[in-house]
């Protein structure tokens, strides 16, 4: 019996010892740049990106005509220069000798059926050139033109995030292309993708000199924000984004740093325009004291924020139109007080900041209730008209103030991404002559219009933060949300 | 025979129920998938345009009976998310699952075996089968996320993360897994001992000079055989469900991950072939544990 008691206790011990080992021996390499994601990377196709951590991956691999620089600027990627006389015929020179990841050469065929391709059914973002494109074509040698139905003078704003990608035209032919295999042109290539795991090594090749030293980036799906942390302070990861969730007790990060950049995203409270009152809206939107929010639910990293657009652009001034007085008064003018019932989702901390604006709102004696339901259902409940009161927020895919108030202000985008049901035909002519030249002039008078008659209560501009190792110098990301993995320098 | 035959009409009976109920269930999800892929920003036309793609835009019973005839077929659609082949990939992630699974069930298996060997011949030692009763009350999640804040703590340098090369990164989660199983096999098992231990048999088998290793196998196991199998198949199924909870803390892309997903992301052609999968492995195991009763247990006779 004695033997059977031992013999149980070296089986024990020797599956501890099992386990030890099996963990230890994930060595990593020296320049290996090791990524945490908190969700699957499904598609490396670029057409079909389906979100921001997607979006990510894809943008180390593929690159479009132009993209952002860290300060957010518009700088050349395949296009080497562009021209255009009435914003209307956009010529672009395309870069030669760029080779994709398969070592063939960049030609203007490629640019165009990848074109094509973006703006065909297949494609998940075709509806950002709906109506507009008139024609595409080629001119030898080096010359790809858009022509466009109209003059809309910020144009490149629509293509600068990186999944409006150039992608070789024989991919036609490659069954798994997106699935299994990628080619693009940027400055890293696919290795190997598993369901958890993906390798990019770095692109020799690559028709920029890059400051940056990491030879391969592993991207590691961990889905549990505890566990990917702890990861991370075991230094089995190097970086990571910051979820909201873990930034408010954050403690003993000894060897760690954490890097935040503004990104375009404005989080709000919206209301449905038809239903409620416009002194009620105005009413809430000076009840509202953002810095309270920003320090309690977001850690600092909201940026207090009153306007449609996210203050990462410039001209957008960090500022708050908290007037307790104001909103008394505004309040006074309303005549029947409906019952509010406050709609959140559960990410992005927002069931605290639907507490946080339940109490100030009691300041001015008005008593909400708060619902919680599932980010997916809360867009659902927006769209089909079943919520007039709600928190949420907005990625945007533009680079530039204009086509971001167009779509959130004009009347066409009803129900999405208009979700306020917002129909003024002032405003409505405003927002149309935004696309013409000189009028820069016209986007304070929308914002202040805005201001006065408000579809939504800008609450703050969120900054992406990314956690990472000490030994990680040269971290950037820009307003897309896109990390430029390229420049990081590891220095071990 | 005829009980099998009888058996197999009514687990087809049962899929075709699970498949109803998963689609109304999934229909009163107020969610919609084509605005799911193309995001909150994309306007209504595009999503309009996007759900007549997917075959969304006709009425529930259309589309109820097309998936019913689709399935009838044995033909499954590509998932809407993804696009990759449903039938593939729920095998697939089903395999990386039953690895876990697998794994829990040697686990629970042995140390409930091992911890009944020692209080049977130590009654003093019987203390710890009751601290087992702990992994009965501990749900998975709060064990696991307990037990790897722990590991964060006092082993700052282990890694917990699964790696797919390697399967040794497996027994952190079976063992985590494996607290209810364990707890609820030993006790199942103690149990049966205590009720042979007062028969008059067992009395007169000690009296009659069996060695206790004797006992211990050739009376109270095999005695307890049918129930501790009873007890298998149940741990099965939970073991089964808790794995959802495993996978997504230590992301096992296994079968209970792809069906959180699929549910979130509302991708139905994946969640019918994850529930038909599902069904059609769950049938089988009973019946098959139906089968082995009776041919451990003669007096258990279905036919």
């Amino acid at each position: 019996m004695k033997r059977k008691i031992i013999f149980s206790i070296i089986i024990a011990v020797i599956l501890i010892a099992a386990i030890f080992f099996s963990y230890k021996t994930q060595k990593t390499q020296s320049r290996e740049l090791i990524y945490a994601l908190p969700d699957d990377v499904i598609t490396l196709d670029p057409i079909k990106n389906p979100n921001i951590y997607n979006g990510q991956v894809i943008s180390q691999i593929y690159e479009g005509l132009v993209k952002l620089d860290e300060n957010n600027r518009i700088v050349p990627a395949l296009a080497e220069s562009w021209t255009t006389e009435d914003f209307k015929v956009w010529k672009f020179k395309i870069r030669k000798n760029v080779l994709f990841h398969d070592g063939t050469k960049l030609n203007l065929k490629d640019v165009l059926f990848s074109f094509q391709r973006i703006l065909s059914k297949d494609s998940n973002h075709a509806w950002l050139f709906a109506g507009l494109v008139k024609d595409m074509r080629i001119e030898e040698p080096d010359i790809f033109i858009i022509e466009l139905n109209k003059p809309e003078k910020y144009f490149l704003s629509r293509i600068t995030a990186n999944w409006i990608a150039v992608v070789p035209e024989k991919i036609k032919d490659i069954p798994n292309f997106g699935t299994e295999i990628a080619i693009g042109t940027g400055p890293f290539k696919l290795i190997k993708k598993t369901d958890t795991e993906i390798t990019l090594i770095r692109n020799e090749n690559y028709w920029r000199k890059t400051k940056g030293n990491v030879s391969t980036i592993k991207f590691v799906v961990i889905k549990n924000d505890q566990v990917r942390l702890s990861e991370l302070k075991s230094s089995k990861v190097n970086i990571m984004e910051l979820p909201l969730s873990l930034s408010q007790n954050l403690r003993d990060l000894n060897d760690l740093k954490i890097s935040t950049f503004p990104t375009f995203n404005v989080h709000f409270i919206g209301f449905n325009a038809k239903e409620l009152d416009q002194h009620l809206r105005r009413a809430i939107n000076f009840a509202i004291n953002r810095k309270e929010i920003s320090e309690a639910a977001t850690a600092n990293l909201g940026v207090i924020n009153s306007t449609p657009l996210p203050t990462t652009f410039k001209d957008v001034k960090e500022e708050d139109v908290f007037n307790l007085d104001e909103a008394k008064k505004e309040i006074s003018l309303v005549k029947s007080i409906p019952k509010l019932e406050l709609m959140v989702s559960d990410k992005n901390n927002a069931p605290i900041i639907a507490e946080i604006v339940q109490n100030q709102l009691k300041k001015i004696n008005l008593d909400i209730s708060i619902k919680q339901v599932e980010f997916n259902t809360l867009i659902e409940n927006i769209i089909k008209g079943q919520t007039n009161f709600f928190i949420a927020w907005f990625s945007y895919m533009f680079s530039s103030p204009e086509p971001i108030l167009f779509d959130v202000l004009h009347s066409s985008k009803i129900p999405a991404p208009n979700f306020w049901k917002f129909e003024d035909k002032e405003m409505d002519k405003m927002l149309e002559k935004l696309s013409e030249p000189n009028t820069e002039n016209l986007i304070p008078q929308i914002i202040s219009k805005f201001q006065s008659n408000p579809p939504f209560v800008p609450l703050f501009t969120l900054k992406t933060a990314l956690i990472h190792s000490n030994f990680i110098k040269n971290v950037y990301m820009n307003g897309h949300s896109i990390p430029l993995l390229e420049e990081i320098i590891i220095e071990k | 025979m005829e009980f099998i035959i009888k058996k197999f009409f009514y687990s087809i009976s049962l899929v075709f129920g699970t498949f109803t109920l998963t689609f109304i269930i999934f229909n009163l999800i107020p969610t919609n998938p084509a605005r799911i892929i193309l995001g909150p920003n994309a306007p209504q036309e595009a999503v309009i345009e996007l759900e007549r793609k997917l075959g969304l835009d006709k009425p529930l019973y259309i589309q109820f009976i097309n998936e019913f005839k689709d399935t009838f077929k044995f033909k499954f659609k590509k998932s809407i998310i993804s696009e990759k082949d449903v039938l593939k990939e729920v095998i697939k992630r089903f395999i990386n699952s039953f690895k876990v699974i697998f794994l829990t069930l040697i686990f629970s298996i042995f140390i409930s075996y091992f911890l009944n060997l020692i209080s049977f011949y130590h009654p003093k030692f019987k203390f710890i089968v009751n601290i087992t009763k702990i992994g009965i009350i501990l749900p998975t999640f709060v064990s696991s996320i307990s037990i790897i804040t722990l590991i964060a703590i006092f082993f700052p340098k282990i890694s917990i993360r699964y790696n797919p090369e390697n399967f040794l990164t497996l027994i952190l989660p079976a063992l985590i897994l494996s607290f209810y199983p364990i707890a609820f096999l030993t006790h199942v098992f103690n149990k049966k001992i205590n009720e042979i231990t007062k028969s008059t048999y067992f009395k007169s088998a000690v009296s009659l000079g069996f060695s206790k290793n004797y006992i211990f196998h050739k009376i109270c196991f095999k005695a307890s055989l049918v129930s501790l199998l009873s007890s298998l198949v149940n741990i099965l199924s939970v073991a089964f469900f808790s794995t959802i909870i495993i996978e997504i803390v230590f992301t096992i892309p296994g079968i209970g991950l792809l069906l959180f997903d699929s549910v979130i992301k509302k991708d139905f052609p994946m969640l019918k072939a994850i529930v038909f999968i599902n069904a059609l492995f769950f049938i089988t195991i009973n019946l098959i544990a139906e089968i082995l009763y009776s041919k451990i247990d003669p007096r258990i006779n279905y036919a």
